[in-house]
C-alpha cells in the first residue's frame, strides 16, 4: 500500500504540491487528471524523492518511509516510473540497464540464458522488434519507441508499484493500442498498483476499474469513480470542481 | 585487424586496419583508407602525415601519466576522424595541433576526456590550422570533459584560419555527470556509484572499437 499524507513540495521557493493526500491500496489503480500546472508529475518525482525537490510530510510503501529514501532504494521496493519524455542516455544498452539492475535487486548474477529468454518473451508482448534489446537506451528513438521501449524495462523488473506520467501523450492510435494492451496485461499478470496521471481518456479504456482525482493547486479537490473521467471530458475540470463543491456544502 | 608493433622511428603505413603498438616517439606516414586503434599508457608523442587522397578514422586511447604532444598534418582531398580518449592520472597537459596545409578535406577532431584521481589537473589544449592559399575545407573540434570527483580539466580550443574558404567550428563542454540520466538510472535501481559508471562509459566509449572497449572499461570501472 503507498499512502502520502500531508504533502508538502517545493521547488526553488515555490510550491507545487500543498497538503496532498492519497492512499493506493495493492492492485488499486488510481487516476489523477487536473489542468496544466497543477502538480501533476511532481507527485511522480515526490515519491521518488527527486533531489530538486524539499519535501516534507510522508510518503510509505508497505511500511517503508520513502522520504530521504534514495531513489536507487525506492526503485528496489518495486516502484517504477514511466514518463512522458524518457531520457536518451547514448553508449549504454537496454540490456546492459537491464541486467545491471536486475542483478543489484536479486544480489544475484544474472543467468543470460533466462535473461535472454525472457527479454525476447517481453519484445513479443510489446511488440517491440529484437534488435531493440542491444540499442542504447531511448537514443535516436520515436517517442512511440521510447514509451514501448520503457515498457521493456517494467516487464524485466516486475515492479509492484507502477506510476505512468502522462504516458499516452504524444503516441498515435496504433501505439497507443500497443501501450494500452502491454499495461492491460502487466495488470492482468502481476496485479500492481498504478498510479496514473493523463489528460486523456484514451489509456483508461484498457483498465477495468480505477478511481479518479482532480488535482488543482497542488492537492486533490475531488475524487470520484471512473464516471468522472467522461463527466471531466464533457464539461471541463472547472464544472465538476464547482459541482462536486457544491454537492460537499 | 592486423596487430602491428612499430619500433622504427619513422613509418609508412597503407590501407588497413591497425591495431598498434609501440615503445618511443613515432612518426607515421599514411596513405589509403585507413583505421588505427592504439592504447598507450607510456604517452608517446605522435606525429602523423595523411598523404592525399586518403581516409583515416584514428581510435587513440591515452592512460595519461605525463605530458603528451600530438601533430597531425593534413594534405589534400581527405578525410580525418580522431577518437582520441584521455583518462588522466596527475597533472598533465595534453598538445594537439592539426594542421591543414593543403585542399578540400574534412576533419573531424573528437576528444573525451576524464580525471581518473581526484586531486588530478589535465589541460588541453587542441589547435586546429587552415594555412593560407588553401579551400573548401571544413574543420570541427568536438572536445568533451567529465568532471567525476573533485578534480580539474581546462581545455583549450583554438582554430587559427588565414583563408576565408573553409568552414571551421569548435565546441567544448566540461561538467560533471547529467543529472536527469544519473536520477532515470537510479530509479530503475541502480546505485550511485554503478549509474555514475555506467555514465561514463557512456561518454567515453561511443564509436569506440571493440578491441579498445574492453580494456578501457576496466579502467572505467575505477575511478576515484
Amino acid at each position: 500500500m503507498l499512502k502520502i499524507t500531508n504533502l508538502n513540495v517545493q521547488a526553488s521557493d515555490k510550491t507545487i504540491l500543498n497538503d496532498f493526500n492519497l492512499t493506493i491500496n495493492d492492485g488499486e489503480i488510481h487516476v489523477i487528471m487536473g489542468p496544466n500546472g497543477a502538480g501533476k508529475s511532481t507527485i511522480c518525482k515526490a515519491i521518488f524523492n527527486h533531489p530538486d525537490y524539499t519535501i516534507n510530510g510522508n510518503i510509505t510503501y508497505n511500511n517503508h518511509n520513502l522520504v530521504g529514501t534514495t531513489p536507487t532504494d525506492i526503485s528496489r521496493l518495486g516502484i517504477f516510473l514511466l514518463n512522458q519524455n524518457p531520457i536518451e542516455i547514448e553508449g549504454i544498452t537496454n540490456a546492459e540497464l537491464i541486467r545491471n539492475a536486475l542483478s543489484a535487486k536479486t544480489g544475484k548474477p544474472i543467468d543470460i540464458f533466462e535473461f535472454n529468454k525472457k527479454l525476447n518473451e517481453v519484445c513479443d508482448i510489446i511488440k517491440l522488434p529484437k534488435s531493440f534489446v542491444h540499442r542504447d537506451i531511448n537514443f535516436n528513438m520515436s517517442g512511440g519507441e521510447k514509451k514501448k521501449n520503457e515498457l521493456l524495462s517494467l516487464f524485466m523488473l516486475e515492479p509492484s508499484f507502477i506510476m505512468l506520467d502522462e504516458i499516452d501523450s504524444g503516441l498515435d492510435i496504433d501505439a497507443l493500442k500497443v501501450v494500452g494492451q502491454a499495461l492491460s496485461k502487466y495488470y492482468a499478470m502481476y496485479k500492481p498498483s498504478m498510479l496514473i496521471i493523463t489528460h486523456h481518456p484514451d489509456l483508461l479504456k484498457y483498465f477495468p476499474d480505477y478511481q479518479v482525482h482532480i488535482l488543482k493547486d497542488g492537492h486533490i479537490i475531488s475524487s470520484g469513480d471512473k464516471s468522472l473521467v467522461n463527466k471531466i471530458e464533457t464539461s471541463g475540470f472547472e464544472a465538476n470542481v464547482i459541482s462536486r463543491s457544491k454537492q460537499n456544502e | 585487424m592486423n596487430k602491428l608493433i612499430l619500433e622504427e622511428d619513422n613509418n609508412k603505413l597503407t590501407t588497413g586496419n591497425y591495431l598498434i603498438e609501440y615503445y618511443h616517439h613515432i612518426s607515421l606516414d599514411l596513405e589509403g583508407e585507413l583505421t588505427l586503434s592504439h592504447y598507450d599508457t607510456k604517452n608517446n608523442n605522435l606525429n602523423i602525415n595523411l598523404a592525399d587522397n586518403s581516409n583515416l578514422n584514428l581510435f587513440y586511447v591515452y592512460i595519461l601519466n605525463k605530458d603528451l604532444n600530438i601533430d597531425l598534418k593534413v594534405n589534400n582531398n581527405s578525410i580525418l576522424n580522431t577518437n582520441f580518449i584521455f583518462l588522466n592520472t596527475g597533472n598533465n597537459k595534453v598538445i594537439i595541433n592539426i594542421n591543414t596545409i593543403g585542399s578540400n578535406n574534412k576533419e573531424n577532431i573528437k576528444l573525451r576526456a576524464i580525471n581518473k584521481n581526484k586531486d588530478s589537473k589535465l589541460e588541453i589544449i587542441c589547435t586546429g590550422i587552415v594555412t593560407k592559399n588553401t579551400c573548401d575545407n571544413e574543420l570541427l573540434e568536438d572536445l568533451k570533459g567529465l568532471i567525476p570527483n573533485n578534480s580539474s580539466i581546462k581545455i583549450s580550443p583554438n582554430i587559427e584560419v588565414n583563408t576565408n574558404e573553409v568552414m571551421a567550428n569548435h565546441l567544448v563542454t566540461i561538467g560533471s555527470f547529467d543529472q536527469s540520466s544519473l536520477f532515470y538510472l537510479k530509479t530503475k535501481g541502480l546505485d550511485d556509484y554503478m549509474a555514475k559508471s555506467l555514465l561514463l562509459k557512456s561518454f567515453l566509449l561511443s564509436n569506440i572499437p571493440a578491441e579498445l572497449q574492453e580494456k578501457i572499461q576496466a579502467e572505467v570501472i575505477e575511478f576515484e
